[in-house]
Order: structure tokens, then C-alpha cells, then sequence
């Protein structure tokens, strides 16, 4: 889960135009993950659309009252509210602006030195490597959920995509909506066996999170193989270098959300929690995150 | 000018039964391709353009949302406690949030993505749904726009993009705020939001 996915999330809306199509929430066209529906015109209902009424405050205060779109989106009752426990507010707001100078003052004009001397294809290589060597997480996420066909693809992925996409450089799935599939963690799977996301928690350097979620995270940790490079400080230069490589691809996206909130802090743990309750059923290409 | 009115209410009056017809998807449709065609548009690549290029996809888009239906609802059930005139001032200084945010991203970040219309659905309470996708590549994400009529026309009053609500994360933000503070000082710091803006 990241949080430049989150931005693209905020950002694009509008038009449907643009913004950073890469880095947000991916959905194929036939992912069992989208939501059944579409297509449906039933010209009675068009019809009765007309009987809304219409023009005034009567008609604000109306649909105020309906708290529509969070319900129909399919959230939880509490998600639809908006509510979201965050009994360590002080310390999460501190861990934000922390985060925040993290990203402006080191790790974007990094990414940026970075990006302007590595071609892209170089840089697409690196994110598919770690990406092809985080298969671990996602399938024990998949077989603890009983998902057989995506863990299934993850595991032919896995093995296709290190002998001949080349130790993972080279995705040969890119492409093939078939293998688009939402990806697991064990954040996720505890989900879906109704574990609670409980309070809110920012970490400095990890970005948003949640009880529940952070307990996952020390599992995809530990599932992770560059955890267990030796020594230490090669693992963590390692874990460094994948984020600056990583943040090449989503440079502005933050800024933007930063833009258009009222309140960053608050903007980004509602995409959070929001879009974490819908995580397991959309396709998204990148687990990690550093920044706010 | 009172003819002109009276010209403007008729018209408006005799649209919604033209409208009836209309297909929610079709409100989206039309415009989102006349924003790709400007975005694509060679005429405005040199940044000297960027400006007319802003006012024209603003034109374009200031038809197809409910900008009250969005401001309502990104309020929640506090909407009460403001009064006409500060629902018409928030609607205002909102709009230009909005405005501002999206249209300075969208006319940094398009790369000739394309948008794909899935279909619409129907709701029994009046309102309809519209699922879209923006495809780069290999990747696409999801783009769920909510609509309801507003004078007969189809308007859209939020979006969601692969589960975050635009409508609900402002709402979050704007309850933090009215559980502090009163609706003058919610309105004071989106226009502030606002000037900030405008300075860069």
C-alpha cells in the first residue's frame, strides 16, 4: 500500500483524465475484483430520476441526509461514516511532518539526481526485480485466504518471470490481463478473516498504517528475502535504494494531494483506510511506501 | 435583461424533458473526450498556452459536476449549520479548490492515456453510477463516477477512484475541522487554501 497510490487515487478524478495512471489501483476488465455491475439501463429508473427533486437548500439538505456515496461504495458501516480510531493523533501528526520532510528534503531530490542518470527501462527492470522477489508475501497472503487461482498465478509468474523474464528484470506478464490480479499481504488476509484494522498508526520512514496492518507488515518483513542479506547494512541499502527507485515513478504525485487538502494529515489516512478496505479486490502493482 | 431571463427559464424549463432520454454515461462521454482532444492538443504544448489551455478544459468541465450536490455532501450533516450565504461561499471557494487542484495536475501529468467507458448503472434511489477506467499500458485504474439529476440533466457529485471517495476523504477532513471551528472558519481556510494557490 503506498501512498503515492493513494495520491493518484485523489488526483486523477476529475476528467478521468490523467494524473499518474502508473502508480494507482489497477483494475483489468475482466478482474473477478470488480465489482459486479455495469450496463444495467433500465429506462424506468432513468425515469425516475426526474422525480428528485430538484433546486434550493430542501434539496441539499436531502441528500445530506442519504451519507450516499461511502454506503454505496461498499464500505463497512464505520468506513462509510468516515470514522477512523486514531487515539495517538499527537504522535501520528508528528510521524506525518516527519515523513513529509523525509520526502522534501532527502528522498525526492535523491529520486530526482537518480531519475535524471538512470533511463527508465533500467529503472522498470529494478521494480519488476523486487517486485518478482516479494512473490513470497503475496502468496502466503493468497494461501492463507485460500485464493487457489491467485496463488496459483502468482506462483507461475514467479517461476516464468525468474528464468525467463531474467531474475524477474523483465516482467513477461506486463501485459496479459490474466495475470492482473489483486495482491495480498498479511495485513490483507487478517481482513478478510475480519481482523479489525484497530487505531491508526503513522510510522516514521513507513508511512500510514494501522494495528492491524503494521502486524502484517512485520510478516511480509520476514517474508521478505533481501530481510536476510547479510550484513545489515547491506539489507537496509538494499531497502533504500528500492524506494528511491521506486519513488522515481511517482515524483509528484504526494505534492498534489498535499495541494488539494484542507487538511493533509486527514486526507491521506481517509485514502488509507478507504482504499485498504477495497486493496484485496483491485490489482495493484506496488506494496511499498516511505512517505507520509 | 428580465427578457433574457424569462428566455433562460424557458429554456431550461423545456430541457429536462429533452433530457429524459439522456444516458447518464452520455453526460461524461462527450466531455471526457473533448478534455483528452485539448490535452492532446499541439496548440498548447508551449507553456505560454497553459493558461488558455486551463481556461478552456475549465469551460468544459464546469458542466458536468454539481458543484453544490459536491460541496453538500463533501459537508456532510453539518450543511445545516451554515447558513444560504455560507453555503453559496463555501460552494464558491470549494469549486476553486477543486478547480485549481485537478486541472494543474491533470495538464501536468497527461501521457496520453486513454479512458475507456465500461457502463452505467441505474440506481432505485435516482442516481447512477458510471465505471470508467484510465489506461496506460499495461495499467488501468478505476474511476467510478456517482450522478444524479439536477434541472433534468445528469451532473456528477463525486467520484471515486478505485475506492477512495473524493466526497467522503473531503469529508473527513471538513468534520475535523467543523468539530473544532465554526462554518466562517471552515470557508476562511479553503480560501486561504486557496490565495496559497494562487501565489505559486
Amino acid at each position: 500500500m503506498n501512498i503515492a497510490r493513494l495520491s493518484a487515487l485523489l488526483l486523477v478524478t476529475f476528467m478521468a483524465s490523467a494524473g499518474c495512471a502508473h502508480r494507482a489501483a489497477v483494475v483489468p476488465a475482466d478482474s473477478p475484483g470488480m465489482r459486479p455491475t455495469v450496463a444495467t439501463v433500465a429506462p424506468d429508473a432513468a425515469a425516475a430520476g426526474t422525480a428528485l427533486p430538484v433546486a434550493g437548500t430542501e434539496r441539499a439538505d436531502a441528500e445530506v441526509d442519504e451519507e450516499p456515496a461511502a454506503v454505496e461504495a461498499g464500505q463497512g458501516p464505520a468506513a462509510a461514516r468516515g470514522e477512523v480510531s486514531d487515539p495517538i493523533a499527537g504522535w501520528n501528526r508528528a510521524m506525518f511532518t516527519f515523513n513529509d520532510r523525509l520526502y522534501f528534503w532527502v528522498l525526492k531530490p535523491v529520486a530526482r539526481g537518480y531519475r535524471a542518470v538512470v533511463p527508465g527501462f533500467v529503472r522498470t527492470g529494478v521494480r519488476n526485480f523486487f517486485h518478482n522477489l516479494t512473490t513470497p508475501g503475496r502468496l502466503v497472503s493468497d494461501v492463507v485466504q485460500l485464493k487457489g487461482r491467485e496463488a496459483g498465478i502468482e506462483l507461475g509468474k514467479f517461476m516464468i518471470n525468474t528464468t525467463w523474464g531474467v531474475l524477474g528484470l523483465w516482467d513477461v506478464f506486463a501485459a496479459n490481463p490474466e495475470a492482473k490480479i489483486p495482491e495480498g499481504d498479511l495485513g490483507l488476509a487478517m481482513g478478510h478473516y475480519g481482523v479489525a484494522n484497530g487505531p491508526y498508526i503513522v510510522w516514521p520512514f513507513l508511512g500510514p498504517s494501522t494495528l492491524r496492518d503494521s502486524v502484517g507488515l512485520v510478516g511480509d518483513f520476514l517474508l521478505d528475502p533481501t530481510t536476510y542479506v547479510q550484513p545489515r547494512t547491506a539489507a537496509t541499502g538494499i531497502y533504500v535504494y528500492r524506494e528511491v527507485n521506486t519513488t522515481t515513478f511517482r515524483i509528484g504525485d504526494y505534492e498534489a494531494v498535499k495541494e488539494a487538502a484542507i487538511d493533509p494529515y486527514i486526507a491521506i489516512r481517509q485514502a488509507y483506510i478507504q482504499h485498504r478496505a477495497r486493496a484485496g479486490d483491485t490489482y495493484e502493482p506496488e506494496q511499498n511506501f516511505i512517505y507520509p | 435583461m428580465r427578457l433574457l431571463l424569462a428566455l433562460a427559464l424557458s429554456v431550461g424549463l423545456a430541457l429536462p424533458a429533452a433530457a429524459d432520454t439522456a444516458q447518464p454515461i452520455d453526460a461524461l462521454r462527450g466531455p471526457v473526450e473533448q478534455v483528452l482532444a485539448i490535452l492532446k492538443d499541439p496548440r498548447y504544448s508551449a507553456a505560454a498556452t497553459k493558461k488558455e489551455q486551463r481556461d478552456h478544459l475549465w469551460e468544459i468541465i464546469r458542466g458536468v459536476f454539481d458543484y453544490r450536490a459536491i460541496s453538500a455532501r463533501a459537508v456532510g450533516r453539518n450543511w445545516r449549520l451554515f447558513d444560504p450565504g455560507q453555503q453559496q461561499a463555501f460552494t464558491d471557494a470549494f469549486s476553486e479548490l477543486l478547480g485549481n487542484s485537478y486541472l494543474s495536475r491533470i495538464q501536468g501529468a497527461y501521457k496520453n492515456e486513454r479512458v475507456e467507458f465500461l457502463g452505467q448503472e441505474l440506481l432505485e434511489n435516482g442516481t447512477a453510477r458510471v465505471k470508467s477506467r484510465i489506461v496506460r499500458d499495461a495499467d488501468a485504474i478505476a474511476v467510478d463516477y456517482s450522478l444524479q439529476r439536477e434541472a433534468g440533466a445528469w451532473k456528477v457529485y463525486d467520484v471515486n477512484i478505485a475506492g477512495v471517495s473524493l466526497v467522503q476523504n473531503y469529508r473527513s477532513q471538513f468534520d475535523q475541522i467543523l468539530g473544532e471551528g465554526t462554518p466562517a472558519q471552515l470557508i476562511e481556510r479553503v480560501k486561504a487554501k486557496n490565495s496559497a494557490q494562487a501565489e505559486k
